[in-house]
């Protein structure tokens, strides 16, 4: 369905030169364009739900800056996102997703399948994932591998054997000798390593719908099993990731229901010593006066370090959009808007220091990056993967 | 000059017969080595690293065990295994390692790979380090070429350091080994397919028996 007529043109032109939006070539012939025949009335952001807040107010800005409608953002998850996004082109797709990892090469083969041909990515900022416990309770240094052999449903026999457990299971797994894996025995943290605390294994985690448990199964649980010899013994790359990534039950670990950034930390509190939460580090800084970071791989995190790219499990936060939705030079195209965004989003004072980026607990990438960031959209530079 | 010999006969050994479809894999690892010959040309006249091979017993101790270098435990990330160890003593020592293929990477494993080689090329600069690192990333972009890869991986430093990969389709012909072991299955799936008839057929029969035993009158009473 069109929309009708539907002019920014010299009035939008002088706001958002005045509140500091960079003008380029494209972006001022996008605003030029006076008969807009337009699709759909508003933009329409999927995608991860730890983005959630950051897109409202991007979005919220751009509103206030330019005068378009406001954009439906909806947050299911950086895996549904990508799956709606890459789905088609048309009016019933969503123009841009959110996404706390870079998209898979499978995803962008099913974009490619699916006739999405121009994806323009933009890399905002940096983020971290990071395991907290309540203030008060015993804190204590893990590792990738201890994580896997704490949460994985199963674990190699061999280590099993060698391992601080009780004589029964020590035993049960010796008597096991045609098994390469056994169903996970460990209860205890000192049971998996000795120099860690004798207190029961407890960890709330993201559930499988949520781009921060991709994340998790990629940085920690892949990286975990990776040297354990009965799994590089498996050929294929699929067998190897649905060993490694099968996660155990309760109570040793828990899905947090959605929406998981407001949960995630209130199930933590009030639970026994040595329950961990998988958070990010928006949610750290929000609940700094009640949760501690635990450190990962000796490193505690912090926003310097997250920043210099030492602490390990920091990531890229993502925004994708599509060429084929925006307007052509007649003024046609599924909505407009999307320049306006892209223009919004990569704009110094929302990804630079002390921007909106930054004052809302994600960390500002460096200065050549967020530089990328800008061309790219700029430009409208075509993604490949 | 030794630097420079050195790399032009990398290329040499490099330069492996390819089937044309796979033109493209090979031409990026020429432009790889491209790169680092332009690297070492431009360094020549100044602080040029000299390259001293390695002896014969420090390569074998740094292909196994715990002080495994860095470079053959990124060929092992890279989905690569040991297969055997080619060595001649003589006047000029030869010593050749064979990688065969034996593991896919995920994505997980190859960006993990990548950070590593990153790391890698922070720490050391050398010739000999990147060489090494351009042989890897050769690897990594054969993972990803889809209609081939690199089925084996020849790498030498004695008595210059050289690579060689040999380039197979990855839906191909089966080798010996593999056909044998397809046509043993074969038998074994015709052989078994022959008892499940020769049963069905036994158990018919013992149908039938009871009903041609009634119909003689001979067996059965009403």
């Amino acid at each position: 369905m069109l929309v009708g007529a539907y002019a920014l043109g010299a009035q939008a032109q002088q706001q958002m030169t005045a509140q500091g939006l960079p003008l380029s070539p494209m972006l001022r012939d996008a605003l030029a364009i006076q008969d807009v025949k337009a699709a759909r009335p508003q933009i329409r952001i999927v995608g991860s739900s730890s983005m959630h807040d950051l897109t409202l107010a991007v979005a919220k800005d751009v509103m206030a800056k330019t005068g378009l409608n406001e954009p439906i953002v909806e947050a299911v998850g950086t895996r549904e996102g990508m799956r709606l996004f890459c789905a088609g082109v048309g009016a019933e797709f969503p123009d841009i997703v959110a996404a706390v990892r870079r998209i898979t090469k499978s995803e962008y083969t099913a974009c490619m399948d699916n006739g999405i041909v121009d994806i323009i990515e933009m890399p905002i900022g940096l983020d971290a994932v990071i395991l907290v416990t309540e203030k008060g309770d015993t804190v204590f240094n893990l590792t990738a591998r201890h994580l896997y052999l704490a949460l994985a449903h199963q674990v190699p026999r061999e280590f099993v054997v060698t391992a601080n457990v009780p004589p029964g299971i020590a035993r049960m797994a010796l008597l096991a000798y045609s098994e390469q894996f056994l169903d996970n025995p460990f209860t205890f943290w000192n049971q998996i390593d000795s120099r860690l605390p004798a207190i029961p294994i407890k960890v709330y985690g993201p559930s499988i719908t949520a781009g921060t448990r991709d994340f998790v199964n990629s940085a920690i649980m892949e990286a975990g099993c990776r040297y354990f010899k009965p799994i590089r013994n498996i050929p294929s790359a699929a067998e190897r990731v649905r060993q490694c990534t099968t996660y155990r039950g309760s109570p040793q670990f828990v899905d947090v229901p959605d929406p998981y950034e407001d949960n995630v930390v209130s199930v933590v509190l009030g639970e026994d010593d040595g329950t961990l939460g998988i958070v990010t580090f928006a949610i750290l800084e929000k609940y700094k006066d009640q949760v501690v970071p635990l450190p990962y791989n000796g490193l505690t995190v912090s926003e310097e370090m997250i920043a210099g790219g030492e602490y390990p499990l920091r990531r890229t936060i993502y925004y994708y959009v599509k060429r084929a939705h925006m307007l052509n030079a007649k003024g046609e195209g599924v909505v407009r808007g999307l320049r306006e965004f892209m223009a919004d989003l990569t704009n110094e004072a929302t990804i630079g220091p002390e921007g909106l980026l930054d004052r809302m607990g994600r960390v500002p990438s460096a200065a050549v990056e967020r530089e990328t960031a800008r061309r790219n959209a700029g430009i409208l530079k075509r993604l490949e993967r | 000059m030794r630097a420079h010999l050195a790399t032009v006969i990398v290329c040499a050994g490099l330069l492996v017969a390819a089937p044309a479809r796979a033109e493209n894999l090979f031409d990026s690892v020429v432009d790889t080595l491209s790169y680092v010959w332009s690297t070492v040309v431009s360094m020549a006249g100044s602080a040029t690293e000299a390259v001293t091979p390695p002896t014969p017993m420090a390569t074998l101790r740094s292909l196994r065990g715990e002080d495994k270098g860095e470079f053959w435990s990124m060929l092992e990330d890279a989905g690569y295994e040991l297969q055997h160890i080619n060595t001649e003593v003589g006047l000029i020592p030869r010593l050749e390692a064979i990688y065969i293929f034996r593991r896919e990477l995920s994505e997980a494993d190859r960006e993990a790979l990548e950070l590593r080689l990153d790391q890698y090329a922070r720490k050391d600069g050398g010739l000999i380090a990147r060489l090494e690192r351009a042989i890897v990333h050769s690897l990594l972009d054969a993972s990803e070429f889809g209609e081939y890869r690199i089925s084996e991986l020849k790498v030498s430093f004695l008595p210059l350091p050289s690579a060689a990969f040999v380039l197979s389709p990855t839906e191909g012909g089966m080798d010996g080994d593999h056909d044998k072991i397809y046509r043993a299955v074969r038998e074994q799936t015709r052989e078994l397919r022959q008892m499940e008839r020769e049963r069905a057929e036994r158990e018919r029969k013992a149908l039938l028996r009871p009903q041609q035993a009634s119909s003689n009158g001979s067996l059965l009473k009403p």
